[in-house]
């Protein structure tokens, strides 16, 4: 055999630290089964390669050595790359294992009694080394061997590829790294000048670099694992003992001619010299070793930590969207990013703007099945993914379509507290390339840094809503109002800017009628049709209880009376929808002032639009009022006794009514006017109370007008049907008596006359003192008239009868002290029956 | 778009199994809860597609339904007579979304020959998803373990368009690189015997890795495998030189063995079939047999015309899966469909999916999803519910077994359907004086389907010329063969005579009236009716199969 000793150690050399280097970043991976064979088969190459090359160089302890452990690396590498391949297509059993494992240990053992190949004999011509051995026909036995645990290699990669349906290409770096291998093997055999070439060594690195591949593709390990510090170290001793041995005849030299003064200080020198080479060379490899392998990664981590910074500087929720766009632009290239924000009014995701003026408005329902998969999955999922899961198969086409337009190429939930808050939609990447898993860990990243964000704008956006909110509408409160019309009359700069103050008419009896929750779904209700009408044109508030504001600037007098009647018109629209006819009677009083027309400053505006407010409630409520400097608006006080005065013919307006109508009615509502009175006196109620509880008699059954005379009359006992109809009456009689005005005081008196003291009456079911005490008198007194008079279906109960009739419902239907304060009147005479 | 999906036949070589498998088969994870999911929400787009074409206006008679309930409540039960008018004619503005192809297949046969189904973009492409997971659950012997090579030689014995079968090639085609035995190009120039007698010397000469065909089909040829072999006992040294080296082997070493243990050379011998997919009509009965015969048990799948392809057998072979997005399934129970087959102004109810009970049989009726233009359908074909889950192969769904089609109907090996109008316009054509018959679907000693019909001749005629069994089955046959086509396919490709007569005592089916208050059903009468007419006849009126 020719040597060449130059290439021939050469190419071991560089072959050995391949396969080293190669297994230095094995030792920092998470190991497994297939990891470990690998290692081994590498700890075989290197036993290959690096026996050759200490044989080369013929060093200690012999080349009978080192030739024993190179031979031994070849012979093992059939059965390590059995069991490699076998762990790599996760194949099981181990009766072949074993058998080859046998197979290779009796190779080794005749290998190590010669029987093969005699030891190899080194010779020196012309100065250069030969290596000679002499090969015995035993030889053909592990060639023999070799190629049959080859073909068991190969039937395992097919069955994975056939039955375990492993990818065909996961196999190409395999068969490629083997190709080489027996190319070389095959030229070396044919061309007897390549043999002079240690070229089955270099085949042995390129095959190792092939698997190493092939393993990085199946994610077994990454590749940026090349790049730890446990290589750089690797590689720096590697490089300084290198240069200390290459360099030793010139140290050597020059401590003998130039600095033969320093010679005794050479141990230092040279170790001072190898530290600094030592620290600089493992620097600059671990800057190489980064910038080739974990550049992106580093940058990747860069550009994190900026956008972190960026978005918790802030609590701006469209600031952090734009930011996070333009994380997602900039880092992975892609054309369109979308944010959408889930809504819970209507169930969607709307795509957010940050603050572009122009985007594609899109949204996405609750039940999407993309939304649902990011719910149930809670992590992103590449859309074509997406696209072979189940969830897929109930998209619709109209879905599919939105998405296909969108060209979507990853969608990533935003999380916060165990809610999808978010999705990103990003399209597909400007180079058309699929998402890397690193990149799509980086997104993963970014969204949690932007969940938190969003979390925070979200917490401060609430609280500073909860200080400008009321709570109940949504709508702006006063404080947030005010603050809003002295910057809008700053930036008016003599520009109109109208005001409209709303008070709903008789929201206190609505109260009282409905309750309060009903009254509250009623404020709500009326703050979303504000909201309708008036959109982004101005500034809502509740302004008070019942009280609700609106600052329009821009808006002259009569656009905003415009905009105060469509208001009202949709108020009626909306209550007649409710399914109780009763409800017809909210409505509300509208003022209305303007600057510069009425008023000079936002005190004045406000005050003379509740000027206007007072002036609609005072001409008869449900109206809206213009607030002008004539006469019109000044309010008119006027004292109940005008009040009386002025409504009194509409009182016995309507009792005539009655009377026409039915004429017992009438005579009962007289006698139960004077009875509550002389009651109401008896117990100690002023003289207004007195003369308000009088009012409430003469018409706490004015409802009865519009109750079919059939029912009114009927001779027989009323069927359920024709009761409820009845006990409607109470209601009608608030729906009349809330049209006249300021006399809206009786009004409890009458609602409540059917009431009963154990809570067991109707409309309210309101029980004890909780009924109002003029109610309780007008009770007593209805109950007693309509039971001593004479009726059509039944005859007058006698006096005692009805008496001792109150007197058994005292504490159920009747207030106890009442009830005994009216029979003792009737008893002693101070109450005078009246007939009809 | 910008990155162009992977080729079903590029994920086999460049995706991991597991992937591949969930891409095309993860419906077979869903929970109950989760595929009437994805049922209730294709039903509802729909119902939004269907209500605003012109059919599904008339179909829901100008008000679309709002919901599932509503749907079922208001929409009626269809049959092809509600949509004839427009899908014969092909009323493309009529239909909901527009055809890429129309499908066709045997209305009743003789009167109305065919009747016609569109099938628009979406519904195709829910078609191929759905036939390349059956193909790979044909592939595979355990949950996600499949064996399918990134190409297949594929012996193909099925109706070629416009079939509902002769979709399956062109819809895999351009997913997977399959060989077809006959080429399709060369199917469309052929006769559907000369396709198989083709298909199988190739398949013979090259060798294959599936077989696609149906069920009565692939158990002829199993049943004459060696004469197909021996190419009808005209063996020709010149014919070797069209087989590949490894079939030449092959068929070398079949017949040495066969040659050796006496035995005739099956087709397991020849073949290595990666999957054998049969579709049609008592395949139920052939596969013991054909698992034996090919050395892998054939996987069936299921669908039609109108339905597109709905279920699939899994792994296990022991039972139909639904595909949740092919259609909306409902079920009528048997005895609902009998009670309405009784009084046609009842309505029979329906149940979903989640709704059903096991050993149950029950007709189906569907929705065809995106687009499709049948709603609340009757196909007329009868299931078994087998199952409403399968612990054993992890299936949270119900599992079925294809039984027939309705009683109305006689399917002889899914080649012909016969119907009462149908044989009553034969027997007035042959001008047999015949005074009464009914017919019944029964089954040979190699399970082969035939029509068994039962005839009173009149009793002057049976007085006056030859009447026996065989001269009415030669007569008749003559007649059936001459009024439905496909019943002449059945002689020529299956080599199974489908008509039986037996001849009846003139009076019994009056006799029978008479005694059980009712005239026997005239196609498929239960089997214990028939028991109690045949003991009335040769018993007369004395005991025996007294019933109410």
């Amino acid at each position: 055999m020719t040597m060449n000793p130059h290439i021939f150690s050469l190419i071991p050399a560089v072959a050995l630290l391949c396969n080293l280097f190669l297994f230095m970043t094995l030792l920092t991976a998470r190991k497994n089964q297939t990891i470990y064979s690998f290692m081994m088969m590498l700890g075989a190459f290197m036993m290959w390669t690096g026996g050759s090359l200490m044989l080369r160089l013929q060093m200690y302890p012999s080349p009978n050595f080192w030739w024993e452990v190179s031979v031994s690396g070849i012979i093992l590498v059939p059965w390590l790359y059995y069991l490699m391949a076998g762990h790599y297509v996760g194949e099981r059993g181990w009766v072949m294992k074993c058998v080859w494992g046998a197979a290779t240990i009796l190779m080794l053992i005749m290998n190590h009694n010669d029987m093969y190949m005699s030891r190899p004999v080194i010779t020196v011509e012309a100065g250069r080394p030969n290596l000679s051995y002499i090969t015995h026909p035993l030889a053909a036995v592990p060639i023999l061997i070799a190629v049959l645990i080859f073909i068991s290699v190969w039937r395992i990669m097919l069955r994975g590829l056939r039955k375990q349906g492993v990818p065909s290409v996961h196999f190409t770096p395999f068969l490629i790294g083997v190709l080489v291998m027996f190319i070389v093997i095959v030229l070396q055999s044919v061309a007897p000048v390549l043999n002079t070439l240690p070229l089955d060594t270099a085949a042995c690195a390129i095959n190792a670099i092939c698997i190493y591949y092939a393993f990085c593709k199946k994610r077994i390990f990454a590749l940026s694992q090349i790049a730890s510090k446990g290589a750089a170290y690797f590689m720096t001793i590697l490089v300084v003992c290198s240069v200390l041995v290459g360099a030793n005849s010139a140290i050597r030299f020059l401590f003998d001619t130039i600095l033969q003064d320093y010679v005794e200080y050479e141990m230092i020198i040279v170790a001072v010299l190898c530290t600094m080479l030592a620290i600089l060379v493992f620097n600059v490899l671990n800057l190489l070793l980064s910038k080739v392998f974990v550049r992106d990664q580093i940058e990747r981590e860069d550009r994190l930590r900026r956008f972190s910074t960026a978005v918790n500087r802030t609590l701006q929720l469209d600031q952090i969207i734009d930011t996070y766009v333009d994380l997602l632009h900039e880092a992975v290239h892609v054309e369109h990013a979308y944010v959408c924000l889930y809504h819970r009014e209507d169930q969607c995701y709307w795509s957010e703007a940050g603050s572009a003026p122009i985007h594609r408005k899109m949204s996405l329902r609750e039940d999407n099945p993309l939304i649902l998969w990011l719910r149930e999955h809670e992590s992103s999922i590449s859309y074509s993914e997406f696209r072979h899961s189940s969830y897929f198969k109930s998209m619709w086409e109209t879905e599919k379509r939105a998405l296909a337009e969108l060209n979507i190429g990853l969608i990533l939930p935003i999380r916060c507290d165990e809610q999808m808050v978010g999705i990103t939609l990003l399209s597909e990447k400007n180079d058309r390339k699929p998402y890397s898993f690193d990149e799509t860990m980086f997104l993963e990243s970014a969204v949690s840094i932007v969940s938190i964000a969003m979390q925070n704008a979200n917490l401060y956006e609430t609280i500073q809503r909860d200080a400008q909110c009321d709570a109940l509408t949504g709508l702006y409160n006063r404080r947030y109002f005010n603050n809003k019309m002295e910057v809008a009359f700053q930036q008016a700069s003599g520009h109109s800017i109208s005001v409209i103050l709303f008070n709903l008419d008789n929201f206190r009896l609505y109260n009282e009628l409905y309750g309060s929750g009903k009254g509250d779904e009623m404020l709500i209700t009326f703050s979303r049709i504000l909201e309708s009408e008036i959109g982004s044109k101005g500034t809502i508030a509740r302004y008070g209880g019942k009280e609700f504001a609106i600052l329009l600037p821009f808006f002259d007098s009569t656009a905003a009376r415009e905009i105060a009647e469509r208001i009202g018109r949709r108020l009626q629209e909306d209550i007649r929808r409710e399914e109780e006819s009763t409800r017809h009677f909210l409505t509300f009083s509208a003022g209305i002032c303007n600057y510069p027309t009425a008023a000079a400053n936002p005190d004045q505006l406000l005050s003379y639009a509740n000027l206007a407010v007072f002036s609609a409630k005072q001409h008869g409520k449900n109206r809206i009022m213009v607030y002008t400097r004539s006469a019109d608006n000044e309010p008119q006080q006027m004292d109940k006794a005008t009040i009386v005065e002025e409504y009194s013919s509409t009182i016995y307006a309507l009792t005539a009514a009655i009377d026409a109508k039915d004429h017992y009615t009438f005579n009962h509502s007289n006698c139960v006017a004077q009875y509550a009175a002389s009651l109401a006196e008896a117990y100690g109620l002023n003289g207004d109370h007195v003369e308000i509880i009088r009012q409430a008699g003469l018409l706490h059954d004015i409802g009865k007008i519009g109750i079919p005379d059939s029912i009114l009359t009927k001779a027989g006992k009323l069927t359920d049907e024709e009761f409820a109809i009845m006990r409607q009456h109470v209601e009608r009689s608030i729906e009349m008596i809330r049209h006249l005005p300021s006399l809206d005081y009786v009004i409890p008196a009458v609602l409540g006359h059917h009431e009963r003291w154990d809570g067991k009456g109707y409309p309210r079911g309101i029980a004890g003192e909780a009924i109002p005490i003029g109610a309780r008198c007008l009770c007593i007194v209805d109950s007693f008239d309509a039971m001593v008079s004479r009726r059509s279906y039944k005859h007058a109960m006698p006096v005692e009868d009805a008496l001792n009739e109150i007197r058994r419902n005292l504490g159920r239907q009747f207030d106890p002290e009442l009830g005994f304060l009216f029979i003792s009147m009737v008893e002693e005479g101070k109450i005078k029956l009246l007939n009809y | 778009m910008g990155v162009s999906p992977l080729r079903f036949r590029d994920k086999l070589s460049k995706m991991e199994p597991e992937e591949i498998w969930k891409q095309y088969c993860s419906f077979l994870d869903l929970s109950m809860e989760q595929y009437m999911g994805i049922q209730f929400r294709l039903l509802e787009e729909q119902i939004q597609l269907f209500g605003r074409s012109g059919l599904g206006q008339r179909i829901f008679r100008g008000k679309i339904p709002a919901s599932v309930d509503e749907f079922r409540q208001t929409v009626p039960l269809t049959t092809y007579d509600d949509y004839a008018d427009v899908l014969l004619q092909k009323r493309v503005e009529m239909l909901p979304s527009e055809p890429m192809v129309w499908l066709e297949t045997t209305w009743e046969s003789g009167s109305r020959p065919v009747k016609v189904a569109p099938y628009c973009k979406e519904m195709l492409g829910v078609y191929q998803n759905n036939i390349l997971a059956a193909m790979l659950l044909a592939a595979s012997r355990q949950r996600g373990k499949f064996t399918l090579k990134p190409s297949a030689r594929t012996l193909y014995c099925l109706a070629p368009l416009p079939y509902a079968t002769g979709l399956f090639p062109l819809l895999i085609e351009p997913e997977y690189d399959m060989q077809f035995f006959p080429p399709l190009n060369d199917v469309a120039r052929m006769s559907f015997s000369e396709q198989n007698k083709v298909g199988f010397k190739l398949a013979a000469q090259r060798g294959i890795d599936m077989f696609f065909g149906m069920s009565s089909i692939i158990y002829t040829i199993t049943k004459n495998f060696n004469d197909f072999i021996s190419g009808g006992g005209k063996f020709k040294l010149r014919n070797l030189i069209h087989f590949t080296p490894t079939m030449l082997y092959r068929l070398a070493m079949a017949k040495y063995r066969s040659a050796r243990d006496g035995t005739p050379i099956r087709p397991a011998d020849l073949f290595d079939l990666q999957a054998l997919v049969c579709v049609g009509t008592d395949t139920e009965l052939f596969k013991d047999e054909l698992e034996k015969a090919w050395g892998c048990r054939p996987l069936e799948i299921h669908g039609g015309t109108e339905p597109t392809c709905i279920g699939t057998e899994t792994w296990s072979r022991n039972g139909l899966v639904f595909f949740p997005d092919a259609c909306f399934y409902e079920f009528i129970p048997e005895q609902e469909m009998l009670r309405g087959m009784d009084d046609s102004t009842y309505v029979p109810k329906t149940y979903l999916m989640n709704e059903l009970t096991a050993g149950q049989n029950y007709e189906l009726v569907i929705t065809v999803f995106k687009g499709g233009a049948f709603v609340r359908y009757r196909v007329g074909d009868m299931y078994r519910c087998l199952r409403l889950r399968n612990e054993r192969d992890g299936l949270d769904m119900p599992q079925f077994e294809y039984i027939d089609r309705i009683p109305s109907v006689i399917d002889i090996a899914g080649f012909t359907r016969i119907t009462e109008n149908a044989v009553r316009r034969v027997i007035e054509m042959s001008r047999l004086e015949v005074h009464d018959w009914f017919a019944f679907k029964e089954y040979d000693g190699e399970n082969r389907s035939f029509m068994h019909l039962y005839v009173e001749m009149d009793e002057h005629a049976a007085a006056t010329y030859p009447v026996t069994e065989r001269i009415l089955r030669e007569h008749m046959g003559i007649y059936f063969r001459h009024y439905d086509h496909d019943y002449e396919d059945l002689k020529r490709l299956l080599g199974v005579d489908p008509m039986q007569i037996t001849l009846l005592t003139t009076g019994t089916m009056a006799r029978y009236a008479d005694k059980y208050g009712r005239p026997i059903r005239k196609i498929n009468p239960s089997t214990q009716d028939v028991v109690d007419l045949l003991y009335l006849q040769r018993a007369g009126d004395a005991g025996g199969g007294e019933r109410k």
